[in-house]
């Protein structure tokens, strides 16, 4: 891979993948690591890819892989607190402010799971291949998931 | 029901700095200019070694074919892939190949290479699952079926075969280093010193 072609999947790919780790973690400087390490991995990787789809869905798998090697790894257990999420993100509106901290709240594997279906539009099959699972347990986690949310939005 | 577009709009706003995509470019045109002087070996590096490894963070001792032990720097690293180097300069890349294979939620996960397999079906159906990976010449097997198993690895790098033996709990087996000199050498994955 040239340079060139690298520089600019970092600048197709860069805040996906970002989007992904964060996702996972809720941390912006772990979700960046997992950025640089995703794409790091992608220029190494020999195998030719068939299709831009088949690319990105490779990328987002191994972004998941990365961000939950991360979650499970007992360093940051004992060294990220209680409430991982920075200050850093802000939002236009209300509206927005309130459903991010909602998704947020919600397990790292529902977060995953929503955030793949509604902003990447993946289908079940494609979540679950992803994130290794199987599909009606990811229809399960999305379903869970739509209740905590519609509960926690009502109330807030 | 979920308002999609408010989701969109919301999450749009979530972006990667400039500064850590720039960091990741100049990550590449560093790796670059080492390949261009690099005059190593690739060497395989066994999974006993990973834990040793993180403690050390810095500096290392390979199990080598050449000598029994050699110091090397750890200078770049994605985290299963390394660039090493030694004192003199010499540069060679190493592979951690750790894979472990773990029941999650019921399910048969291998991890490996920075990969999470979804095993089970093959566990199930033929208690076996084969893993290769051309350019490490690494090679995993895992045999038994979906709560006891054993799993192989074996390294291959010029004439000189790795061959690590784990499994469930219930099977743990031992570590097994082998070369064509020195035949088979036995030894528990602790008393690898790195």
């Amino acid at each position: 891979m040239t340079e060139e072609a690298f520089a600019r999947a970092v600048e197709e790919y860069g805040d996906t993948l970002f989007r992904v780790a964060y996702s996972c973690l809720r941390n912006r400087s772990d979700a960046q690591d997992v950025m640089q390490e995703t794409l790091l991995k992608f220029y190494m990787e020999k195998k030719p890819f068939q299709s831009p789809q088949h690319e990105k869905r490779w990328l987002i798998r191994v972004a998941v892989n990365e961000s939950k090697k991360l979650l499970r790894s007992a360093w940051r257990r004992r060294s990220v607190p209680l409430e991982e999420r920075d200050e850093a993100v802000t939002f236009d509106t209300l509206a927005q402010q309130a459903l991010f901290e909602e998704v947020m709240a919600l397990p790292p594997k529902y977060r995953l799971a929503v955030y793949l279906y509604y902003y990447e539009s993946f289908s079940v099959r494609q979540i679950a291949e992803a994130l290794g699972a199987n599909p009606s347990t990811v229809q399960t986690w999305l379903m869970r998931a739509r209740g905590l949310l519609r509960e926690s939005l009502q109330e807030a | 029901m979920m308002h999609e577009t408010l989701f969109r709009e919301t999450f749009s706003q979530l972006h990667a700095s400039d500064e850590a995509k720039r960091e990741v470019l100049s990550m590449i045109e560093t790796r670059q200019n080492r390949q261009t002087r690099r005059i190593g070996r690739v060497v395989g590096l066994a999974a006993a070694l990973t834990a040793a490894l993180a403690v050390t963070a810095g500096a290392v001792n390979l199990f080598t074919d050449g000598e029994l032990f050699h110091t090397f720097s750890v200078i770049w690293s994605d985290g299963y892939k390394m660039e090493l180097e030694d004192e003199a300069g010499n540069q060679t890349t190493a592979y951690l190949t750790n894979a472990e294979v773990v029941n999650t939620d019921g399910r048969v996960i291998l991890q490996v290479a920075g990969q999470e397999i979804d095993i089970t079906q093959a566990m199930e159906r033929e208690g076996y699952y084969r893993f290769e990976e051309e350019q490490m010449g690494l090679v995993v097997e895992v045999e038994g079926d979906t709560k006891h198993w054993t799993v192989t690895q074996s390294l291959e790098e010029g004439n000189i075969s790795y061959s690590f033996t784990g499994g469930s709990e219930e099977s743990a087996g031992a570590s097994e280093i082998k070369t064509p000199d020195a035949g088979a050498a036995k030894k528990d994955a602790g008393d690898i010193d790195a």
